[in-house]
């Protein structure tokens, strides 16, 4: 598919724990849009209002780098599979904390504002340090290069997709989150898609 | 929007394709790419996607369920032959013991749900607690452990439906009802003698064997498991709480002792007798709003049959107050034996007063426009006999007030038989602003202070949390006014020489009206959020 000489995520984690903090940096840096949509993938709309997305990623990604040592496999499918892992724990805590403590936070943290809101757009990233990874010299694959395309597209196409498909409801739903009509949501997703697929072939 | 004819056809082509994918189908390119064979790529990225969103259940789990296809395999010492259920804790098999030669039923909790190892061990204490009971009514725990990192329980295993699945078949007779609730308020008993409260109490967790016996099951895990077994893979409560306590759905978790398990078996007994839960409202907020605030409606309203005594054992389970419940789930049983031998029952009517403010609650709407309409008519009555009004006024308005509250007690009755209840809300919203318009008319007109009239209806619209409802009251109030300005205009001119001058306080009235229509639509619209963020309903 791609040029063979680039790198690979293999050689990244592979110079990434002999040492080299370049790579290492690199290397979270290309998972970061990754984790950051399966993250909302899961926070679920009870949860959008407790955990921003963006939190679930930060904590994830503070405890990948402490425990970095502790990760044995070699291939992408393994170290994602890792962060994935790691991601669940840490929702599933998230869940735990926001139930045993709605009854206190809810009227401080409620926020009144639309789901759609900003809140699940363009949440500023944490800060992971480090130089931002070059993508273009680096071979991807399948999940994190549709990941890196989706997180080029535009705010509204990127959560008509979070919504359509990683969470599965239902275009009537998607319309009521977004505040559109659903004519309107599903001729977004239809151009949300296709961008999504010109940008992959552009990057290739 | 331009909407070419090749855009819904790419459009139908994605969201079928994707629909199949969703349903866990592998489908078949060449039929979607026939027309479009430029799709393949997006159809790559839809691959991509799906495997990114959540698997609908925990991973340990999920990693068994890829593998249903391929049972029987073994699970430990168990073989798993079928899955026959899931919930919110985890999968359900039917598997085979190996050596015993005994069918039971293996358990395997999912792996979002015991998030840590304090999780874990919690989840194994209950369990074990759980697996000292013996009871017939009680389904056995036999063993609790861990396979590869996978937490389980094998329990005995019933042959047969749950209540929840009878209930769907069509209604109990009465007799059948009070002995299947009696009969499981004694194992609930038994669970309580043990220290062990159930939580979780509700159709679904009774099974019924072949002769129709009850068996309780999931008993004391709801507490491990946080708010109960509502929990989805991404701990959303996707249930209502239709059978939760008022003490335990508040989430003061603290006071959820074994009175909670005594309402929960009520709201059962009232469902077996009237098709449905106490509180069953179409959004979870309502239902949680009807549990701690409103009483039900009353059994017999909605299925005559009902005997009298049994329908005051149901209520009794059902008090909001944990102390006007029954002592015990054996006591339950008690009276629900009495009650079948037809033996008299200490319980008695409640008094007078009390049986007001449960009607109060159980009728808001009514009970607050008769209450309003009744302070109205005695005030007017006063002024009649002081001669402040005419008796030619007196007459007529009391004749529309007698109409105005007859025919809220009929709108009231319709909504209680729950054929035409939409329809019959918004019926009712136009019978009050024309009963308004005619005591207005009636009286003063527009210069009356009966008009703060239309404020308070498009408030009270309010209270049915419907937005579209609020506008619509909004509307005919600013419609009904708008009838007021012209015959003070036109028909009473004559009695208003100065009327022009006024002219403004009209425009500021109806400014007003407007405002609070929307102020009160954007109240209604926020509960409606903070609702879709309490749970969404399972369909």
């Amino acid at each position: 598919m791609t040029d063979d000489s680039k790198p690979d995520i293999s050689e990244l984690i592979e110079r990434a724990r002999d040492g080299d903090d370049e790579c290492r940096n690199q290397l979270f840096g290309l998972c970061r849009s990754y984790l950051g949509f399966v993250a909302r993938s899961q926070v679920e709309s009870s949860l959008r209002v407790k955990v921003d997305a963006s939190d679930l990623v930060q904590q994830t990604m503070l405890e990948a780098h402490r425990d970095f040592d502790r990760f044995k496999g070699t291939s992408e499918k393994e170290w994602l599979g890792w962060l994935r892992k790691i991601l669940s724990n840490n929702a599933a805590d998230f869940v735990r904390q926001y139930h045993g403590t709605a009854k206190r936070r809810a009227r401080r943290e409620v926020p009144f504002r639309d789901p759609a809101d900003s809140a699940m757009h363009g949440a500023p990233e944490p800060a992971a340090g480090g130089p931002t990874p070059s993508q273009e010299f680096l071979r991807l694959e399948g999940e994190l290069r549709v990941t890196a395309a989706l997180a080029e597209l535009p705010d509204d196409y990127q959560e008509v997709i979070v919504l359509r498909n990683l969470q599965r409801l239902p275009f009537s739903e998607v319309a009521d989150r977004m505040d559109r009509s659903r004519p309107a949501v599903q001729m977004l997703w239809m151009r949300a898609i296709k961008k999504l697929q010109e940008v992959m072939i552009n990057d290739e | 929007m331009d909407d070419p004819p090749d855009d819904r056809q790419v459009l139908e082509l994605l969201d079928g394709y994707l629909a199949r994918l969703q349903a866990g189908e592998t489908p078949d390119r060449g039929t979607f790419l026939r027309e479009h064979p430029e799709l393949a790529s997006a159809f790559d990225c839809m691959d991509v996607l799906e495997s990114l969103a959540p698997e609908q259940l925990g991973g340990a789990v999920a990693d068994c369920e890829s593998l249903t296809g391929e049972l029987p395999r073994t699970f430990g010492q168990y073989e798993l032959l079928s899955e026959i259920g899931r919930g919110g804790m985890g999968v359900v098999y039917r598997a085979q013991q190996e050596g015993l030669d005994r069918i039971v039923a293996v358990k395997m909790i999912l792996a979002g749900h015991l998030a840590s190892p304090e999780h874990v061990r919690r989840f194994h204490v209950e369990a074990r607690a759980a697996a000292k009971l013996r009871h017939p009514n009680i389904v056995h725990i036999h063993e609790v452990g861990q396979i590869n990192g996978q937490d389980y329980f094998a329990m005995e295993y019933v042959e047969g439906d749950s209540l929840a699945e009878r209930i769907a078949q069509g209604p109990l007779d009465v007799d059948r009802a009070v002995r299947l609730v009696g009969a499981v308020a004694r194992a609930v008993d038994h669970l309580h003698s043990q220290g062990i409260v159930h939580r979780d109490l509700k159709p679904s967790n009774i099974l019924l064997d072949d002769d129709g016996a009850p068996y309780v099951t999931d008993f004391g895990l709801a507490k491990v498991f946080g708010l109960g077994s509502e929990m989805t893979a991404t701990g959303v409560i996707a249930g209502t709480p239709s059978y939760m306590a008022p003490e335990q759905a508040s989430g003061h978790g603290a006071d959820v002792g074994p009175m909670a398990d005594v309402y929960s078996l009520g709201a059962i007994l009232y469902e077996l007798l009237t098709g449905r839960p106490p509180f069953c409202e179409e959004n979870p907020l309502e239902t949680l709003m009807g549990v701690l605030g409103r009483e039900p409606a009353l059994p017999r309203q909605l299925n005559p049959r009902i005997p009298r005594q049994l329908e005051l054992i149901c209520l009794k389970c059902l008090a909001k107050s944990p102390e006007d419940r029954y002592a015990s789930a054996d006591a339950l049983a008690d009276d629900l034996e009495h009650f079948a031998r037809g033996e008299a029952l200490e319980l008695r009517l409640p008094h007078l007063t009390q049986r007001f403010f449960s009607w109060t609650r159980r009728q808001p709407a009514l009970a607050s426009r008769l209450g309003a309409l009744g302070l109205f008519y005695v005030v007017e009555t006063i002024n009649y006999f002081a001669a402040e009004v005419k008796w030619d006024f007196h007459w007529k308005v009391s004749v529309l007030m007698g109409v105005w509250a007859a025919a809220s007690i009929a709108c009231q009755k319709i909504i209680d038989s729950r054929h035409w209840d939409i329809s019959t809300r918004f019926a009712w919203g136009v019978l009050d602003s024309i009963c308004l318009l005619a005591v207005l008319l009636v009286a003063n007109g527009a210069a009356s202070p009966l008009i703060v009239g239309y404020p308070l209806l498009i408030v009270a619209s309010g209270l049915w949390f419907r937005v579209r409802f609020v506008w619509f009251m909004t509307g005919l109030s600013l419609l009904s006014y708008g009838v007021l300005v012209l015959d003070f205009y036109w028909r009473q001119k004559e009695l208003h020489a100065d009327a022009f001058a006024v002219a403004d306080r009209h425009v500021i009235f109806a400014v007003a009206l407007l405002v609070l229509g929307s102020v009160t639509a954007y109240l209604v619209h926020r509960v409606r959020t903070l609702s879709s963020l309490y749970g969404r309903q399972a369909p």
